[in-house]
């Protein structure tokens, strides 16, 4: 039986530390400003009876999504394991999957990231500190945090602009036996990743212990990350 | 707010619908009688390939990799507007070109009527795919009205260019094909589509319903002012005295026409808009 991965955040262990966006923009060479592991917080009730929910978001790799229906060129498309993933060599940039997304965890490049890794000479104090050319001199990576094996399959590691990017569920590293950036690097163990056509793996029993919820559940997408517990 | 379709992608729009409308007017004319309008039949078929494809070096530049577009050809997803409007632009493009160099140095008379039949049917799927490209992507505001509202607006628009640049010749196919009521009818079907359009935002999601507030509110004079009564009422009225012979064709067709062509553009630029704020 073929693969088909999907995630679970335990929204009662989520402390909402950012540790799963830090290790996504470490392991997959995001710019400031594109982050493909997010969250939202929203706000209820009336003063002083006032509460939030932290809700980590990241792209729900749906089984019928969106995104992959209207891009033209199938930039956008889905793997046999179920990763919604996305080829920037064929992508014409029209942001139609931007638009189409309703999640909004589509990043489009409106400028090669971290070109200033490569022309910012000046330095914060003359003679005293790095510039940010010289720390990518020195480290001989276009950044001094770059990760090389995001680079795996031909996927471009730094996004030129012009085109979008997004969460691949870190297929890299699945492809390896290992689990997504943020699934490692999460404190509180919220996350959960594995392969839900397997009876046996902690994904598809926790999936039927619970009764887990997705995010717009009304747009039919069918996400393949589930929401279990509650914040508060 | 940053726009994802900026103003180019509605230019695109417009400049595209009035390209298929120009053509659409010439094919008409030309089967009716191409000896006796040539000279609206020539303006047509040479003005619709440019009008379309100004539109289309517009949404290029708007292209965040404009130079993969090359690759459209052959990583085709049938599941994407987009995708097979690509083709219909192009075959309508190359053979819209073909015609108006074909008018340019021989004449209409020469043209072969199955080329025109077939460059006609391409013109009114692009113009249908117009309004397709956005209800394909499926956000509220652009739902199940926006082929119907695009490809009006576009033939309303196209053939009123053409008919201002024929000023001279107006007035007589105005008063063979009794235009007053012809352009009447499409201007009240436009706004009973512009008014499904505004029931169903405002009726059905609360997500739909929140748009329709914003349209209703914030874009006031964009969507009444200038879509529908610059756009359809007024036209609809002068048309109307025409017919009640208050006034002449001659005297209001050209304030008429231009009112629906900035209206077209107004329309659809706001429903570009519209739909990003979703």
């Amino acid at each position: 039986m073929t693969k088909k991965y999907g995630m679970i955040i335990d929204l009662h262990r989520c402390v909402g530390c950012g540790a799963c966006n830090l290790a996504c923009k470490s392991e997959n060479n995001t710019p400031v400003g594109i982050d493909w592991a997010s969250h939202k917080i929203e706000t209820y009730g009336v003063f002083p009876k006032v509460t939030y929910t932290h809700t980590p978001t990241l792209c729900n790799h749906c089984e019928d999504a969106p995104c992959v229906r209207v891009c033209p060129t199938h930039a956008m498309h889905k793997t046999e394991e179920g990763f919604v993933v996305h080829d920037p060599s064929i992508c014409i940039g029209c942001k139609s999957c931007m638009l189409a997304d309703p999640y909004g965890v589509i990043h489009f490049n409106t400028k090669d990231a971290f070109i200033e890794f490569a022309t910012d000479t000046s330095s914060e104090v003359k003679d005293g500190t790095f510039s940010k050319k010289e720390l990518s001199d020195k480290s001989k990576a276009p950044f001094p945090n770059f990760n090389a094996e995001r680079g795996a399959g031909g996927y471009e590691a730094i996004r030129r602009a012009g085109a979008v990017e997004k969460c691949t569920f870190c297929n890299h590293r699945v492809a390896k036996g290992l689990a997504p950036a943020c699934v490692v690097a999460c404190p509180a163990d919220a996350r959960i990743f594995g392969d839900m056509n397997d009876p046996k793996s902690q994904i598809t029993k926790v999936l039927k212990e619970n009764k887990p919820t997705v995010l717009l559940p009304e747009k039919g997408t069918n996400p393949k990350v589930f929401y279990i517990g509650s914040y508060n | 707010m940053y726009l994802l379709w900026d103003i180019r992608v509605s230019l695109d729009l417009f400049l595209g619908g009035l390209g298929v409308g120009a053509f659409l007017m010439g094919a008409v004319l030309y089967y009716i009688d191409a000896k006796i309008y040539e000279g609206i039949v020539k303006k047509a078929f040479i003005f619709a390939p440019l009008l379309v494809m100004a539109g289309l070096v517009l949404l290029l530049s708007e292209l965040g990799r404009p130079m993969n577009v090359i690759k459209t050809l052959y990583a085709i997803n049938p599941t994407s507007f987009m995708s097979v409007g690509i083709f219909l632009q192009l075959t309508f493009v190359a053979l819209s070109l073909y015609i108006a160099f074909s008018v340019l140095t021989k004449g209409t008379v020469i043209l072969c009527a199955k080329v025109v039949y077939t460059c006609a049917i391409l013109a009114g799927l692009v113009g249908l795919y117009h309004g397709f490209l956005l209800s394909g992507i499926a956000r509220e505001p652009w739902n199940n009205a926006m082929p119907v509202i695009f490809f009006v607006s576009s033939i309303l628009a196209g053939s009123s260019l053409i008919l201002l640049l024929n000023i001279n010749s107006a007035e007589e196919v105005a008063k063979k094909f009794k235009l007053p009521i012809v352009i009447n009818m499409v201007l009240t079907l436009e706004l009973a589509a512009i008014f499904a359009w505004v029931y169903n935002l405002a009726l059905t999601t609360a997500s739909s319903k929140h748009i329709y507030d914003v349209l209703m509110s914030s874009f006031g004079v964009e969507f009444w002012g200038l879509s529908i009564v610059v756009g359809l009422i007024i036209p609809l009225t002068l048309f109307t005295l025409v017919l009640l012979g208050k006034t002449t064709f001659k005297s209001v067709f050209v304030l008429a026409s231009i009112a629906i062509v900035v209206g077209s553009f107004f329309l659809k630029n706001l429903v570009v808009y519209l739909g990003q704020m979703a």
